[in-house]
């Protein structure tokens, strides 16, 4: 047990420290990145916080307010879970330490038990966000005693661990059985995509199910039956934290002890078969798991003339940055494949046409005014889509890691380089814009102008979202990593340019709409806007962005 | 030819990796340069490949400063960095021709200096696989091969003999002697003392950030008025600071 504990340690440790080494000039950054991050996440946390509240209010009044915590955890349960299976079969196997572990005298289930430590200390700082406003909103209303907040910090640190082990099943397995052959990196670049398939469905299968199987007047029935009764319907998305709600409902009584206790010997079971399954099958999935597959024979001359054949510095450098992010399955799944499939989301829409009968009817005939708001509305949704798709960009510099002294040294200006990446960005995140337009075009029947005019505000989108992701990447690169994943997934820039993107849409959209503009003018203001945005970062970063890439030491 | 002019680089504002440094690499030789670990000599090349900024003083290189000139200094050397773990991605040829796309060498220069890297270090049958598959040595090999691709003036090679085995170890040696001997520039750091002892034609010792000597082996044996070894002459030297 103590080897797992220090196991643990030195993994938290190193969790930590890879964001960067810390030293008198960076601190100020540091600290203006932390109030950056404060200020997105604070008025989340608090309207979370004040929307429990109101929400409280309602539900008490017909004796319901347990529905708050149960959608509470299980919300919680299912992004930890759906968040957590990528970040799983990375830390578990794609790791580079994994190498270094391996040959000291450790129990398979000592090491994938570490591993685990880390992915529920990360996915502590996920829940802070939803939990903590939650559970306190809920506590103040219900004016809960000392017994209610205990059971909250307890269930605050349980509740991954189950969706956790059910992700760490998932990896156990798929790793189990593809970790066979040549050509393993893409054998488990598949698996990862086939998890994640698996996990999506089944909580997708499992919310359709709750749903045929309640009728209206059930649910108007359960309703007004009061005394929480619905709590168990709630919590069937993510069914083991009905016990947990139920404790905290009852704080005070013994029911809520037992159902505490119940919680926690669930969860006790769960952790316990991950842990008997880890020590026998984590290390037939694990070994040989870095071997790369090679041919060792001689290139034909065609093959050897093609390969060499001749670009610009610019054209090579994009392929470059193309071949890494295609081949390493982190990069695969975080950076790119997400523009090709979120479509496929669209699909149970396509097969539920009831919804959109009406619609079509509607877009036959749009008028100037009409068009003024669909563009808006469509370049929201765009935006969306672009900047959930941005890691690209605004990893660009991260992903270079300790190796980023390479495009020191190479006679290529620094501000071509950071050009090109951006561009890796903007080509990749485009095929999302025009996947978008043809959906458009296909399903709603738009005219063609509208059509355009889309096209090219989503394009001014990509560009502006791409710089941004590129300038802040620039600002706080996160070099010091061990796994491409925290390059990419555990990196902030992300998240701090999908915020500073979507307050910029939103603001405008809501202006362009509010000002009730025809189709023209919205496209005309929305364009400008992008337009000098992105003329004036890509100044910013010609400038005094190739300036802070040199001073990267 | 590179020479390091009143070069110094601190770390926190304080611990000063390298102080106040002035070296000339002369054309024609090959100059060896070593020190014990944390002596500054990784510091030292860094800042004359443009990987850091110097805090002070300047670098040329054929004449080029590394600060103002920076993208004409660059083209005037290869550099073989200490780990050769990079673009792992990559195949062997893929990562050759990036090099050369960025080091502008023409597709009939390029084919044919790959293809006589590849025969002299025995790469030939990995060049197709991806750099990933490659051992310590042959990355080593695929990062040397690709500095030189583009025929650079200036060769500068950190550790380059770790990991090689004896074969192309002996390879790298006669090609920095046949580079030397053409009237170019050959500028490595080792540890390994005995590499330094037989090849160089000068050397420098750094320790704590100063040069300690510079000259021919020659020399310091004169300095230490012996026939002893580089070895003893070396642990003198540094131990006595």
């Amino acid at each position: 047990m103590s080897k797992f504990f220090k196991l643990t340690w030195v993994f938290l440790k190193n969790f930590g420290q890879s964001s960067g080494k810390k030293s008198k000039s960076k601190l100020p950054k540091t600290l203006i990145f932390s109030i950056i991050m404060l200020a997105c996440f604070a008025p989340l946390a608090i309207s979370l916080g004040v929307g429990v509240g109101h929400l409280y209010d309602i539900l008490a009044s017909i004796k319901q307010p347990g529905v708050i915590l149960a959608a509470g955890f299980s919300t919680v349960a299912l992004i930890v879970f759906i968040f957590g299976i990528l970040m799983v079969i990375n830390t578990f196997y794609f790791s580079k330490d994994v190498e270094y572990l391996l040959p000291l005298p450790l129990r398979p289930s000592q090491i994938i038990g570490a591993k685990f430590a880390v992915v529920l200390f990360y996915e502590y700082l996920t829940e802070l966000i939803i939990m903590l406003p939650l559970l306190i909103s809920f506590g103040y209303k219900s004016s809960a005693g000392v017994i209610y907040y205990i059971y909250g910090l307890i269930v605050f640190l349980t509740l991954p661990i189950i969706p956790i082990v059910l992700d760490s099943f998932l990896a156990i397995i798929i790793m189990r059985f593809t970790n066979i052959g040549k050509h393993k990196e893409r054998f488990k670049t598949i698996g990862a995509l086939f998890g994640l398939g698996i996990g999506v469905g089944i909580q997708f299968l499992n919310q359709s199910f709750t749903g045929k199987h309640m009728s209206q007047d059930k649910i108007i029935d359960m309703f007004q039956q009061g005394n929480n009764s619905f709590v168990g319907v709630v919590t069937k998305i993510f069914p083991f934290s009905d016990f947990a709600v139920k404790a905290m409902i009852n704080p005070e009584k013994a029911m809520g002890l037992v159902y505490m206790l119940l919680f926690l010997v669930v969860t006790a079971a769960f952790a316990g078969v991950f842990v008997v399954l880890g020590e026998g099958l984590y290390f037939k999935g694990v070994i040989g798991i870095s071997e790369a597959p090679s041919q060792r024979k001689k290139l034909s001359a065609e093959e050897f003339d093609k390969t060499i054949e001749v670009s610009s510095s610019i054209k090579s450098y994009l392929i470059k940055e193309f071949r890494i992010m295609f081949r390493t399955s982190a990069y695969l799944i975080n950076c790119v494949i997400m523009n090709f499939i979120w479509p496929l989301f669209f699909i149970p829409v396509l097969f539920n046409p009831e919804g959109f009968g009406d619609l079509k009817k509607y877009t036959v005939n749009i008028d100037n005014q009409a068009g003024g708001l669909i563009l808006p509305i469509a370049f929201g949704v765009m935006m969306f889509i672009i900047m959930s798709n941005s890691g690209a960009a605004s990893t660009a510099i991260s992903r270079e890691g300790e190796n980023l002294f390479v495009c020191k040294y190479i006679p290529m200006s620094y501000r071509k380089q950071i050009m090109t990446k951006a561009l890796s960005g903007i080509i990749l995140t485009s095929i999302s814009v025009v996947m978008f337009v043809v959906i458009a075009a296909v399903m709603f029947k738009l005219p063609i102008t509208l059509l355009i005019l889309m096209a090219i505000l989503g394009f001014l989108g990509v560009i502006a979202t791409s710089f941004i992701g590129i300038f802040i990447d620039l600002n706080f690169p996160k070099l010091h990593w061990e796994n491409e994943q925290k390059a990419v997934k555990q990196n902030m820039n992300l998240m701090l340019n999908m915020l500073i993107t979507a307050a910029v849409a939103a603001l405008i959209i809501f202006i362009v709409i509010k000002l009730g503009l025809g189709m023209w003018a919205a496209f005309g203001m929305i364009a400008a806007t992008y337009g000098v945005i992105s003329l004036a970062i890509y100044f910013t970063i010609s400038t005094s962005g190739a300036k802070i890439f040199s001073s990267i030491e | 030819m590179i020479e390091l002019q009143n070069i110094s680089k601190s770390y926190n504002g304080k611990n000063k990796a390298v102080d106040n440094l002035n070296l000339t690499i002369p054309e024609g030789q090959i100059f060896g340069f070593l020190g014990p670990n944390g002596a500054g000599k990784t510091t030292t090349i860094k800042m004359i490949t443009g990987i850091i900024n110097a805090d002070e003083g300047d670098v040329k290189i054929n004449g080029l400063s590394i600060k103002k000139d920076a993208l004409r200094a660059k083209m005037q050397f290869g550099f073989v960095p200490d780990n050769p773990d990079m673009f792992l991605k990559l195949k062997g040829l893929e990562y050759l021709n990036f090099m050369a796309d960025i080091y502008d060498v023409p597709k009939n220069v390029r084919k044919e200096k790959i293809q006589a890297l590849a025969d002299r270090f025995e790469m030939t049958n990995a060049l197709g696989d991806q750099i990933q598959s490659y051992s310590h040595g042959m990355r080593q090999k695929i990062v040397l091969m690709g500095a030189l691709v583009h025929d650079p003036a200036v060769w500068i090679l950190d550790e380059p003999m770790t990991g090689l085995d004896p074969k192309s170890s002996f390879v790298l040696k006669e090609m920095m002697r046949e580079h030397a001997d053409n009237g170019k520039t050959v500028f490595f750091s080792t540890h390994v003392l005995e590499v330094a002892e037989k090849i160089c034609d000068k050397v420098a010792i750094i320790n704590k950030g100063n040069i300690l000597f510079c000259g021919t082996l020659e020399e310091m044996r004169d300095h230490f008025k012996s026939n002893e070894s580089l070895e003893s002459m070396f642990l003198e030297m540094t131990e006595n600071e």
